[in-house]
């Protein structure tokens, strides 16, 4: 007697249930004990003893009342357990044997269950379809339509005299999936930097040592796959010169565009008393650390020994980090840049501040460190001395920041025509008789030459529009109105 | 007449003929004129200090699926008719008896047997209580009775 009375109410059980039993009396010789009619009230009603007792009834009403412990059971998902209500038997019903209703249970029952797993299978296919297509696009949009065609490998499946083999089959298939990988790995280079980086450097270096010990020994031009192996590598370096040349300066800007109070430089923001990082807050900050130690742009896809230009604009693109949100920053009033400047044991994470939030910085300015704490390497977009998370999780930004990850590689292609139109035709055409003399004389090194020019010249131009809006903020006034001229 | 509730029409009809031979001890037909709704008095015929001397009034609603499906059956209150002390019955009359439940009912029964089964419980009942949770039910109950979800679990009392 303890259930709550509200939802599920304790309820009297069968101790004290009284079983009537209609016997038939002299006259009749039969009696339904569902409607209760004899059979002098209904002559025509076939009768039925469904059980071993006295019980009988006609069996048009059994039949209802089977289908009413029917619909019980189905309600509740059980089998329906239909016993007389006198002596407990089991009252069973015979159905005529269908063979074709049969058949339809069992392939619907069969077919119920499969079909979760087909729609997985489906949805997946389409998915790993619509992705190769994309992979196939951007392949096509830095090596050429051709080199694409030749990688998958469709001519040589189909153009040989011995016809379609397992070997080659799978061969074509392991390439469209790597090419289905390309996206996938552009989004998740983009949104995880940092993890991806980490696994992905070490293997980069590997690969390169081991391309550098074979054939590939220092020929000009590099192979595809040298140069893939060399984008980490080089981007940690270029992120790293950034930071070192470029970073102060952008935080300077960015400061007085917040109208923060400037600071020394090497006033390790985790010494201020008034930081208290969450756990959230905490973590965050170490995996900007992390993002940062290795650079959070480099990057070469696992499958890029297979996939040798595909990947190429894997690297590239993480670069174009940070600096979009300068759109979105007006809008939410911060920067939503990381704190990597912080090493990443003692790494903490001041919460996004408003720029009208001036007073706190004042006071925060005031401690002065006790040791400057040498930064760890850096990446060019992890400017913000006070920690402002770079990207929140605000739907519209992870689409835009999707969006420029999976543009990323006809942006480079785009640069890297615009490369082969503007410069002279020597540099940009294979010569016919001699080995080509350099990257500019394939699509796929004009799309890497591309890609990082783009990146540069897009770091130097956001740099320059920062240099504009805090020359902006610092020039601004408020507008005088002249006392004769109010109304 | 729903063109279902014949077949409970039909059904009602035989018992009230039934019923007009002659009723147990302790049970009296008050009002059964026509096939939806009928009010009997039950009386608990043995010593047990919680209902001796007392009256208490039944009002079966029957659907038009009756006996397939159980009746509603609860207590009513009337200045010389009060809900019996019960803690299986609630003190705006409604029964936790797992016979008025889907589970429990069988077309078997019938009104008699109802009555018969409920003057039973009250017999062997000794404790002087409501169902736990009683005041708040019966302020926040919306539901018909064979709506609640009831939860059968005590055949001691």
């Amino acid at each position: 007697m303890t259930s709550p009375a509200s939802s599920r109410n304790t309820i009297y059980t069968p101790a004290h249930t009284i079983i009537p039993a209609p016997y038939a009396t002299a006259d009749t010789k039969h009696i339904c004990f569902i409607c209760l009619q004899t059979d002098t009230d209904a002559p025509n009603g076939p009768w039925v003893n469904p059980c071993p007792c006295s019980l009988e009834a006609h069996g048009k009403c059994m039949l209802q009342w089977v289908v009413e412990i029917e619909k019980q059971a189905r309600a509740k998902r059980i089998k329906p357990d239909l016993r007389c209500p006198a002596c407990r038997a089991v009252i069973h019903v015979d159905e005529p044997h269908d063979a074709i209703v049969a058949l339809q249970n069992a392939l619907y029952r069969r077919y119920r269950r499969i079909s979760p797993t087909t729609l997985v299978l489906l949805l997946s296919s389409c998915t790993v379809i619509g992705s190769s297509w994309y992979g196939w696009g951007a392949f096509a949009a830095i090596a050429g339509p051709r080199a694409a065609r030749r990688y998958i490998g469709l001519d040589t499946l189909f153009n040989t005299s011995r016809g379609l083999t397992l070997p080659k089959v799978a061969g074509v298939a392991s390439h469209v999936t790597a090419l289905a990988l390309i996206g996938p790995g552009l989004v998740l280079f983009r949104v995880l930097p940092s993890i991806s980086g980490f696994f992905v450097l070490p293997f980069s270096i590997f690969y390169g040592a081991i391309l550098t010990g074979h054939t590939e020994l220092w020929t000009w031009p590099p192979s595809p796959e040298l140069v893939i192996a060399t984008i980490p590598t080089v981007q940690l370096a270029y992120s790293y010169f950034y930071y070192e040349v470029f970073g102060p300066l952008e935080r300077r800007f960015h400061r007085t565009i917040h109208g923060l109070p400037q600071r020394d430089e090497n006033t390790p923001p985790g010494q201020d008393p008034t930081d208290e990082p969450g756990f959230l807050q905490s973590a965050i900050a170490f995996a900007g650390a992390l993002r940062a130690t290795l650079s959070d742009d480099a990057a070469v896809e696992s499958n890029g020994a297979a996939e040798p230009m595909g990947d190429a604009e894997v690297e590239f693109e993480v670069q174009l980090g940070g600096n979009e949100h300068e759109a979105a920053e007006d809008e939410f009033g911060f920067e939503h840049d990381m704190a990597a400047e912080r090493p990443a044991g003692a790494a903490q994470q001041e919460p996004e501040q408003l720029p009208q939030d001036e007073n706190r910085h004042a006071n925060r300015a005031g401690p002065p460190a006790p040791a400057p704490v040498p930064a760890p390497a850096l990446a060019p977009n992890a400017l913000d001395e006070d920690g402002y998370y770079h990207g929140g999780f605000s739907l519209t930004t992870a689409m835009s920041s999707i969006t420029t990850a999976l543009l990323y590689p006809f942006l480079a292609s785009a640069t890297g025509e615009l490369l082969r139109l503007a410069l002279p035709r020597a540099w940009v055409t294979r010569p016919r008789f001699r080995t080509p003399g350099g990257l500019l004389q394939s699509r796929w090194g004009r799309s890497f030459v591309g890609a990082c020019l783009f990146t540069v010249f897009r770091d130097a131009f956001f740099l320059y529009i920062k240099y504009r809006r805090a020359q902006m903020k610092t020039d601004r006034q408020v507008r005088h109105i002249e006392k004769a001229a109010r109304p | 007449m729903a063109p279902g509730a014949q077949f409970a029409a039909k059904r009602l009809g035989k018992e009230l003929t039934k019923i007009s031979k002659g009723l147990p001890a302790g049970i009296v037909l008050v009002q059964g004129d026509n096939f939806e709704e009928w009010l009997l008095d039950i009386q608990v015929l043995d010593s047990n200090p919680l209902y001796m001397g007392q009256t208490y009034r039944l009002k079966f609603k029957f659907g038009s699926s009756y006996p397939i499906e159980p009746p509603e059956v609860v207590f009513v209150k009337l200045p010389d008719r009060p809900i019996p002390i019960h803690p299986h019955i609630y003190s705006n009359g409604i029964i936790c008896l797992d016979l008025l439940g889907q589970q429990g009912w069988s077309p078997v029964q019938n009104v008699e047997s109802v009555c018969m089964s409920l003057q039973s419980m009250l017999t062997g009942n000794t404790k002087n209580e409501r169902p736990p949770g009683d005041e708040e039910f019966v302020r926040g109950n919306r539901l018909r009775p064979k709506d609640i979800d009831f939860y059968y679990h005590d055949n001691n009392v």
